[in-house]
């Protein structure tokens, strides 16, 4: 059952990426995106609101549950909490009494600047990587300049990700097996050990797949298709974005 | 005409072990042979060099020319490992990795990538993601990024470890059905007596048996490695090796 | 220390953006290079990029039911070189970033300063300078990639605080202490598992190392070695709670230092409507708002880092050009 269902997601953002916006320009749409999210002060909320609303829209176009958006995107909080919860106890200037504790506005303007900023950004990514199959992105990224030996290095470090992550998870499963119950530091030996298997069988691994290319002809880059031509009409698309997004901004006030 | 040749062939590792003793053996043109064996016996050693992934000491002429470069139009290695053949984030990428380095036209290559998958069982699966894929999918799809380089030897490393019946039957037939010379490792003598009539029998790096499958294992000596024995002596049919 | 997007300003991103551009394009022309007569290269970093993001997913507990987890810049330098660490990490912070939304895209240069290149080229070079006082042996090797993974997290962490800070989002009182102290116990974890790994490494086949400058015996006295190790390893904890109670005093008189902040308001007020500064002056601990008390205890700390850096930095710098005039005289 669960794997009928991936395979059907699968076929779905396969089919998608036919569809749609040349992947060059979600990329640099994306970017831009985030760019000016980053960018927006924390008490220009109705801009966070519109930013909100822009990637609902997207992810109903793409037909993808707003749930699935914006939990995956969920990741960033404790990061944004641990590090900013402190800042309005912290931060000089007016403060409010909120509960008998002294907090400073600015600081909890910052606060709540980080959590909107890294949220949303993090969401709109999702929205990217939701849509768009990975050798799809990778193409993207080559076609935008990124060398193609990194993109080579990003493809194979993408595949066997999983079969290494299956591989510690394994390890540390026979660990618990025979009793492993991490509780203080020193314990962290164990973790190096079960890494250092890891690391061999990744090692022999790399020796395994090296010889595979070479008897299918790998000469030092991999070979792939040329990119389709990048059509103006989809770089007008992120032009007409971009000149929404300022028009947006300008009519708000916010921007600087 | 003979597609394999094999002369006096020894190995040596870096650790000093000698995996290959003197190794000699001639493989026809379209002949199908199947190489077994107890363990460490050799036989990936044997194949490695055949595919010209490892060099050793004494001659080794594949389709009649001194190995000198890999050539995947010449001489296709399945490994036994599926995961370390499918290197690939997509499926399609990954059949169209020998074509493609073969510098053939884009639309040849689809045309091979097709051909491939279909011979394989697997047609639609050009956008998966090989992680995503059972073991039994996950092995015809490296035999069809190898087939898809058309080579004129195909070798297996162990095609039919670790897979079920169904699985090991689609095997079993993509191998009958392949135009040319198929050269497999294999413990599975009840699937590769589907496939091939010889069978050449290594043990210590060196070649003990060889000749049609059949009528070596009528021999004691060779049907000793494939069959165990209980405490009385009394020989126990080895699970896999019903013929 | 994956920091999201909306923490770093933009001209510390912009910065630290061209930093991580250069070097890893210095990074990859040199991989280029190498993979001529080396091209088994490719799939090798990627497998041991593989590999470093399936380690980050093994927890250890570091007390108080919290856990931490592996960084594997130094391990990685160790295992390959400086310059395919710098390339690792990369790949395991894009891919972090891109596919898992953990770390931000337009802080994807900041994290790669941090984790990439102070991380692991830094600690790289920290592990030399080690290495180059220490006897020659399995043992002083040991104890350089223990020191060294010990100190590229906490040095990590630190450049972190500092970022926030400048970039006015977590003043660099609470940053800094908060990200040291955490981060000198989470070393210790990423120095036990750099070392058991390497350790791993030279039992299997040491010709795997990258200049491993011992042709080490893989059987003769290996428990006692171990033990030697374990001393040593020892000896490093010792240090580094020492250093950690150190810093721990410091980090929890901060309630304290809030009552300070509060009397001082009006003059934070007036300072703040001056200048659009306010965090500023907690990068300067001059300014640091007559919090005197920990004037003294920052001031303190911070030559206390800075010397030890400029130490250790003249250190590795003077051993260069040693090495580099005792090959040209045997040339
Ligand atoms: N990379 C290697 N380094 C050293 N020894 C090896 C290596 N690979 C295989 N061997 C040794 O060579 C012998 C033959 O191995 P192999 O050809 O894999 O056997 P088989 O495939 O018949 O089981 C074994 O003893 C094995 O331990
Ligand atoms: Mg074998």
């Amino acid at each position: 059952m669960r794997s009928q269902r991936k395979i059907r997601h699968e076929y779905s953002v396969s089919a998608l990426a036919d569809l749609s916006l040349d992947v060059r320009s979600r990329i640099l749409i994306t970017l831009l995106f985030i760019i000016s999210i980053v960018t927006t002060a924390p008490y220009q909320l109705l801009m966070f609101l519109i930013y909100a609303g822009l990637i609902s829209w997207g992810a109903a176009l793409a037909r993808i549950s707003l749930v699935t958006v914006f939990g995956r995107a969920l990741i960033v909080l404790p990061f944004s909490l641990v590090v900013a919860l402190g800042v309005p106890f912290f931060t000089g200037g007016e403060t409010v009494v909120f509960f008998g504790l002294e907090l400073s506005i600015a600081g909890l303007w910052t606060l709540a600047g980080v959590v909107m900023k890294s949220f949303l950004s993090a969401s709109t990514l999702v929205l990217l990587i939701t849509v768009t199959p990975i050798n799809l992105l990778m193409q993207g990224l080559r076609g935008l300049g990124v060398p193609v030996l990194l993109i080579d290095l990003l493809n194979l470090t993408y595949r066997y990700l999983f079969v290494m992550l299956e591989e510690a998870m394994t390890l540390r499963q026979a660990a618990i097996a025979r009793g492993y119950r991490p509780k203080w530091l020193p314990q962290a030996v164990i973790v190096g050990r079960l890494a250092g298997t890891l690391f061999l069988r990744s090692f022999y691994r790399a020796e395994n797949i090296y010889a595979a290319m070479r008897l299918r002809g790998y000469k030092q880059v991999m070979p792939s298709d040329a990119l389709p031509k990048y059509e103006w009409t989809s770089i007008m698309m992120v032009v007409l974005f971009v000149f929404m997004l300022i028009s947006i901004r300008l009519y708000l006030g916010c921007l600087k | 005409m003979t597609s394999v040749d094999v002369k006096d062939l020894r190995y040596q590792y870096h650790d000093g072990l000698e995996a290959l003793r003197g190794i000699n053996l001639s493989i026809e043109k379209d002949e199908r042979v199947c190489i077994a064996g107890p363990n460490g016996a050799g036989k990936s050693t044997l194949l490695h060099c055949l595919a010209g992934l490892l060099k050793g000491n004494g001659q080794v002429s594949v389709a009649n020319a001194e190995l000198k470069n890999l050539d995947s139009s010449i001489f296709g290695l399945v490994f036994q490992n599926p995961d370390d053949q499918l290197f690939c984030p997509t499926l399609g990428d990954d059949i169209a990795f020998g074509p493609r380095n073969q510098k053939l036209a884009k639309d040849v290559v689809a045309e091979r990538v097709r051909e491939s998958l279909a011979l394989v069982g697997l047609e639609g699966f050009e956008y998966r993601h090989p992680h995503h894929l059972s073991i039994g999918e996950k092995k015809r799809a490296a035999i069809a990024a190898v087939m898809a380089c058309k080579p004129k030897i195909l070798a297996l490393d162990e095609p039919w470890a670790n897979l079920d019946a169904r699985a090991s039957r689609s095997v079993t037939d993509i191998l009958k059905n392949f135009d040319g010379t198929v050269i497999v490792i294999s413990q599975d003598l009840y699937y590769a007596a589907a496939v091939c009539k010889r069978m050449v029998v290594m043990d210590g790096g060196m070649v003990i048996a060889d000749g049609d499958m059949k009528k070596l294992l009528a021999q004691e000596k060779v049907l000793e490695y494939f069959v165990a024995v209980d405490d009385d002596g009394c020989p126990l049919c080895h699970s896999r090796t019903r013929i | 220390m994956h920091i999201p997007d909306g923490f770093i300003s933009g001209s510390i991103n912009t910065a630290s953006a061209v930093i991580a551009v250069s070097a890893i394009s210095y990074a990859l022309w040199k991989l280029k290079k190498e993979t001529y007569d080396q091209p088994h290269k490719v799939p090798l970093l990627a497998t041991t990029a593989a590999f470093v993001f399936a380690a980050q997913m093994l927890n250890f507990p570091i007390g108080g039911g919290t856990s931490g987890h592996f960084l594997g810049a130094v391990t990685a330098a160790a295992l390959m070189g400086p310059w395919a660490a710098l390339i690792i990490m990369t790949l395991v912070l894009i891919i972090q970033a891109l596919f898992f939304a953990d770390g931000g895209i337009t802080a994807l240069g900041t994290n790669i300063l941090n984790m990439g290149i102070v991380g692991g080229l830094g600690g790289c070079m920290l592990m030399r300078g080690i290495r180059a006082v220490l006897p020659v042996g399995k043992l002083g090797y040991l104890t350089s990639v223990a020191l060294a993974s010990w100190a590229s997290v906490i040095l990590a962490s630190a450049l972190c605080a500092v970022e926030l800070a400048a970039s006015q989002t977590s003043p660099l009182q609470i940053a800094l202490p908060a990200m040291v102290a955490t981060h000198a116990v989470i070393g210790i974890g990423e120095a036990l598992i750099a070392c058991a790994v390497v350790t791993a490494v030279i039992a299997a086949h040491s010709v795997i190392l990258y200049d491993c400058p011992v042709t080490v015996s893989t059987h003769h006295s290996h428990s006692h070695d171990l033990k030697r190790t374990g001393i040593v390893i020892g000896a490093g904890m010792v240090l580094a709670l020492t250093l950690a109670v150190l810093i721990s005093p410091f980090a929890s008189s901060y309630p304290d230092g809030l009552e300070k902040v509060a009397e001082d308001k009006g003059f934070i007020e007036q300072a703040a409507s001056e200048e659009q500064v306010s965090w500023q002056h907690s990068l300067f601990p001059d300014y640091a708002v007559g919090a005197v008390e920990h004037e003294g205890i920052s001031t303190g700390l911070a030559g206390f880092v800075g010397t030890g850096l400029v130490f250790v930095a003249g250190f590795i710098l003077i051993k260069l050009v040693q090495r580099r005039s005792s090959v040209r005289s045997e040339a």
